[in-house]
């Protein structure tokens, strides 16, 4: 085979394969950010004005009859979807009708979606100060891309 | 011939667009104003003198806080006292930025979008003073 009809071949080859295969990659995050290190600085007891000026406005303000909860969340998904028409290739492909309508069915999507979020409410006593912190971070451990 | 063909193919395959927006939403907030406003003497007038209509006044919601205490309760009579500190304003101002940029290449597609927001909280005290103030300029981070 000469080397010209080898580059033709692989040309071919990728652009069959660039029209059959998908790649999707899908990134959103909305919210701010939840600094960790200052919700340690949140103690039992701080009182709600310091609470604030620590973490910055809050999401939500609930009212409860036993006091207020603050709730403060960051989200994130990320999506990964890979998409296979075989169909496509047989653009480039000369085949039996039988080969091309058993390949022509032929799709595949593998979809991958990881979303997570960081999370923390604070619950205030009627007196405004706090009594309990929930906070659960897990928008580090999501992957990046 | 053929190579002509296969290279406008592969160059079909290889075409594409790149979008690029940013959304805006809500009015900008003056971080220099926050200067102005003092724990404990800041009315609720000259807040909105300082930054004009807030985005939402959050309200204590009575119905909401009766149904809460009606689902804990189990029993024939149901008495609520509520501390008046629960009707307290909290004026909140936001300005939302929301950046996207996506990669269209038709075989590998990119997007990504982020939502922040600069959020200002003011909560007031019994007596329409600031009780306390929470500031996150969030779209720094864009």
């Amino acid at each position: 085979m000469s080397r010209a009809r080898a580059g033709l071949l692989a040309l071919g080859a990728l652009a069959a394969l660039l029209q059959a295969g998908c790649v999707t990659m899908i990134r959103v995050s909305a919210g701010n950010p939840i600094d960790s290190q200052a919700v340690a600085q949140v103690q039992s007891g701080t009182p709600l004005p310091e609470v604030i000026a620590t973490l910055g406005a809050p999401l939500e303000v609930q009212r409860h009859a036993d006091g207020k909860l603050l709730v403060y969340r960051a989200t994130g998904r990320n999506t990964f979807r890979l998409g296979l028409d075989a169909s496509q290739v047989l653009r480039f492909v000369d085949t039996t009708q039988l080969v091309s309508e058993l390949i022509g069915n032929f799709r595949l999507t593998i979809d991958r979606v990881h979303a997570d979020e960081d999370r923390l409410v604070i619950l205030f006593d009627l007196e405004d100060r706090v009594r309990a912190v929930g906070y659960r971070g897990s928008l580090a451990d999501l992957a990046s891309f | 011939m053929a190579l002509r063909a296969l290279m406008l193919a592969f160059a079909l395959c290889c075409s594409g667009c790149v979008g690029i927006s940013t959304q805006y939403e809500g009015n900008p907030i003056q971080a220099e104003d926050l200067a102005k406003v003092e724990i404990g003497t800041t009315t609720r007038a000259e807040v909105l003198e300082i930054f004009g209509s807030p985005l939402r006044i959050d309200r204590a919601d009575i119905t909401g806080l009766a149904e809460r205490a009606l689902a804990r309760y189990q029993g024939e009579k149901l008495s609520l006292e509520i501390d008046p500190s629960l009707f307290n304003d909290v004026y909140i101002y936001e300005r939302r930025e929301i950046d996207r940029f996506a990669l269209l290449l038709g075989f590998f597609n990119y997007v990504v979008s982020d939502e922040r927001s600069d959020r200002l909280s003011i909560f007031f005290d019994k007596a329409g003073k600031v009780l306390g103030l929470g500031w996150t300029p969030g779209t720094e981070g864009l």
